[in-house]
């Protein structure tokens, strides 16, 4: 038996505009059911890559295929089984929030008036939107444009979700519900495809993630391995000594992969480069030395550390 | 696991009442408030202009009728009476059409453009685009929907202007054509406000843009229907209003304008005989399927060219076809003059219709203006098709991705110069064609185009275009925009300052205004044509050597160019960039 096609397979993508190179070669397998994260400084390719998917950009070349779908080929077929929502997430100003969601329920799923209607109250309860049904668009906040748009890409049930920056603008609380809406679509099978600047919340939310630069993947798998891959030269242990801090600030300086030493009051920050082993020679040797340790911590080093330096690389 | 979306299949494009856009429309366009507001106005208007014109009709009836029993009671006979109250009823008609055209042509093609282009703004064309709906269904959700205000507001003056056809007996044989070419017009016009909302991105610019369009397609262009270009006429609702306009009028004033229009001749293409109403829709039709196909493109694949490769050079064809079959029939009854039309109107009124015979001067003019048209056709078609700059490098590493070395020949990103080649060919043929019918007609006794004349209208014409083409393929719009500012205007404009200065620039003067290409038309008719004008004067001996000199550089410009072009490519398909 043949193994299930991807919910997402992009195969070789390019995408220019002119001389420059928005997507370069971009190769990309996700599974049906998996929140998957892209994650990149602005320029990285992000967008391009969405446009693309969501049928809105040609691409200059390489191939998309959504459950299977080519979409240059069935781009219409693709369109029913995508649900995409753009960056900012614009509204159109003359209509109420239920006659924006009728319109998108009666271009995709056609019904009558009454089965239109049950669909988009459904969407607009699951985001918390329902006593703004008759608002007209212009007039809600941020957040509930966002939301509104968010219940328009649930309309039709998509297979596939591509979401551009969808916590933007939201509060807290609604960035829960978001998060808890992702969740239970994926635990139905929905695959979503999502971007955030809000990284700490995309760790959380994403089964697994990728990073672009300049158009390309620079690593890609579930978030512990990104941040292994991206973020491994970046580690900080935070070391406390009881006494002789300056002495033992002085010692941690000479040992090797020890990047710089910071005195706080009583603990001592230091930048690590070098491996889980070196790592405890390096608090052996403390001990050796007659240093009296009475805390080590190490810092992860976080997806906006390596966002920034991604971001550094790339100037 | 997901249910699959339950989803039914969209509705076919014809199905308008399915339409979801133009539903949103009629949710969004008709709101109470707003709509009763422009009802009201609408209504307002309507009903001064039915009242005032009756009331003044009346009135000047019931005087007639006031002297005509005063002449019975003094005993003389009775004037028969000017005014009766069909001719009452028919007063208002007239303002009433143009009321009714103000509404469809001019505030529906605004707001159609408008329309487009805030849905483009406000970024929300996007979520159309992600619609499982036909590329075509779009498009005419759009066309029917946006201006659904402005349909309603047409709707409701027409019960004013169905009372007048009803009480001023209006022939059917009158009215239908009238309206069927009114709604066909207004389609078209939304269509071009259409197009240019596609296009634009600022609102401010979409109206203006299309309403500059709409002025320049359908008030300006058609103006050249008095030069020759009959066929141009065709595109507005002037020629079948003018026709059936006697059945609008008072009956006495309609009756008087029936014996001026006697002697107007039906539409006559290529000798066939089509009714004007029928053969104006038929044209316009022609550039309503022209704007859709725009349009479809358009929603297919938003960064597409308006036309594609194979539809401009069908269109060029085509525009020859028309221009020609309605102009060719009118040489022979000398109808194509306007010396001609002007002698009839004259006669009519003087009952005298004198000898009259066409000067060559004016058949000189017309040839000349056909090709200026011809030639501008052509350039505006090349620059629809030619690919930009950085569209040829996508295009190329695209063909290259499926290892060819090539772009495909009719995609977007292929370069342009075989089908320019091919629309100045067709367009030279036209000219010399329609050159020919003129001066080779009984008109002209003596007169013939020296056989070499297809030879150089396909130069000026092949010459120009290409350089345009390959100039915007090279160096985009700025390049084109600093040509045309440089080489195609600022010599017509210092040659006239230079030959209004002073006699003894006036050779000079003509050496300088031949620099620009427009003027190659004019000059490659006068050099064919040297008894148009004289060969006496140093000027008349100027002009078709300085043809000649700047044709000669043009075609050195156009293979430079086109060099320029070649080797680029090359570098382009080894560097593979």
């Amino acid at each position: 038996m043949s193994a299930p096609n991807p919910a997402i397979d992009i195969r070789e993508l390019r995408v220019d505009y002119g001389q420059f190179v928005a997507v370069n070669d971009l190769t990309l397998s996700v599974p049906e059911g998996q929140v998957f994260g892209l994650v990149g400084p602005n320029g990285a390719g992000k967008t391009s890559t969405f446009r693309v998917l969501a049928t809105l950009q040609t691409p200059t070349y390489g191939s998309v295929k959504l459950s299977g779908l080519d979409i240059s080929e069935e781009p219409e077929e693709a369109r029913r089984i995508l649900g995409y929502m753009p960056d900012l997430a614009p509204v159109p100003s003359d209509m109420k929030a239920w006659e924006f969601l009728d319109l998108s329920c009666e271009s995709f799923l056609g019904g009558s008036a009454a089965e239109r209607r049950s669909r988009w109250e459904e969407c607009l309860e699951q985001v918390q939107l329902a006593d703004r049904a008759k608002a007209m668009c212009k007039s809600l906040s941020r957040g509930q444009t966002q939301r509104l748009v968010l219940a328009r890409t649930l309309l039709h049930r998509p297979r596939v979700m591509v979401l551009d920056e969808p916590a933007s603008g939201m509060d807290p609380l609604s960035r829960r519900n978001l998060r808890l809406t992702l969740r239970q679509l994926a635990a139905q099978g929905t695959t979503i495809f999502i971007s955030s600047h809000i990284l700490g919340e995309l760790a959380e939310m994403c089964s697994s993630l990728c990073v672009m630069n300049r158009g390309a993947l620079l690593s890609s798998g579930t978030v512990d391995e990104v941040r292994q891959a991206l973020g491994r030269q970046q580690r900080g242990l935070t070391i406390a000594v009881i006494s002789r801090k300056e002495e033992a600030a002085e010692w941690l300086r000479s040992q090797p992969d020890v990047l710089e030493v910071e005195c706080h009051a009583e603990r001592l920050v230091l930048g690590y480069t070098g491996t889980q082993e070196g790592q405890s020679d390096l608090l052996e040797g403390l001990f050796r030395e007659g240093f009296r340790v009475s805390l080590c911590e190490e810092r992860k080093s976080s997806f906006e550390d390596i966002l920034i330096t991604v971001a550094e690389k790339n100037q | 696991m997901t249910s699959a979306p339950s989803t039914s299949s969209p509705a076919p494009a014809w199905c308008l009442w399915r339409n979801p856009i133009l539903r949103r429309f009629l949710r969004t366009r008709l709101r109470p408030r707003a709509l009763g507001a422009s009802l009201l106005i609408v209504l307002i208007i309507a009903g001064f202009i039915f009242a005032m014109a009756r009331t003044l009709g009346k009135s000047q009836m019931e005087t007639q009728a006031y002297y005509a029993r005063a002449e019975l009671a003094e005993g003389l006979p009775a004037s028969p009476l000017q005014m009766t109250m069909d001719s009452v009823e028919r007063m208002y008609l007239i303002p009433l059409l143009i009321l009714q055209g103000f509404i469809l042509f001019v505030v529906g093609t605004g707001q159609v453009a408008g329309g487009m282009t805030a849905d483009a703004d406000e970024g929300t064309m996007d979520y159309m685009r992600l619609s499982p709906m036909t590329p075509l269904a779009k498009v005419l959700g759009y066309l029917f929907g946006l201006p659904v205000r402005e349909w309603l507001m047409f709707a409701v003056t027409l019960p004013f202007s169905a009372w007048g056809i009803w009480k001023g007996a209006v022939p059917a044989s009158n009215w239908v054509p009238v309206y069927a070419v009114v709604l066909s017009a207004a389609v078209l016009y939304h269509l071009t406000g259409l197009t240019a909302g596609t296009v634009l991105r600022n609102r401010r610019w979409a109206f203006l843009v299309s309403m500059g369009g709409v002025f320049l397609l359908y008030t300006l262009i058609p103006q050249l229907a008095k030069l020759g270009l009959v066929y141009c006429e065709y595109l507005t609702i002037m020629p079948v209003v003018t026709e059936n306009l006697s059945g609008f009028l008072p009956l006495s004033a309609g009756a008087a304008l029936r014996t001026v229009q006697e002697f107007e001749a039906d539409v006559s293409f290529f000798g066939l005989d089509f009714p004007e109403a029928i053969f104006t829709i038929l044209s316009q039709l022609v550039l309503c399927l022209t704007f859709i196909v725009m349009l479809w493109r358009r929603w297919k694949k938003p960064e597409s060219h308006l036309l594609g490769k194979a539809w401009a050079s069908g269109l060029s064809v085509w525009i020859q076809i028309v221009l020609l079959g309605c102009a060719l029939p009118l040489i022979s009854p000398g109808l194509l003059f306007i010396s001609r039309r002007f002698t009839m109107g004259v006669g009519r009124i003087y009952r005298n219709m004198g000898n009259w015979e066409p000067q060559l001067s004016e058949a000189t003019a017309m040839i000349i203006i056909y090709g200026t048209v011809s030639l501008l056709g052509v350039i505006l078609l090349s620059l629809l098709i030619a690919p930009a700059r950085d569209s040829q490098i996508t295009g190329l590493r695209r063909a290259q991705r499926l290892s060819s070395q090539r772009i495909p020949r009719f995609s977007d990103e292929a370069p342009s110069l075989p089908f320019v080649c091919f629309m100045s060919l067709a367009a030279a043929a036209g000219w010399t064609l329609f050159a020919r019918g003129v001066i080779e007609s009984h008109w002209f006794p003596g007169q013939f185009l020296p056989s070499w004349t297809p030879f150089v209208f396909g130069l000026v014409i092949l010459t120009t275009s290409v350089c345009g083409a390959l100039l915007y393929e090279l160096r985009g719009a700025k390049g084109i925009f600093l040509a045309l500012i440089l080489a195609g205007v600022l010599p017509v404009l210092i040659g006239s300052v230079m030959a209004a200065a002073a006699r003894e620039f006036s050779v000079a003067s003509v050496w300088i205004t031949s620099a620009s290409p427009f003027m190659a038309p004019a000059n490659a008719v006068t050099t064919a044509l040297p008894d148009a004008i004289g060969n006496h004067t140093p000027m008349q001996v100027a002009g078709p050597r300085a043809f000649i000199f700047w044709q000669g550089l043009m075609v050195l410009a156009a293979i430079w160019l086109w060099r320029k072009h070649r080797a680029e490519s090359h570098r382009r398909a080894e560097a593979g960039d």
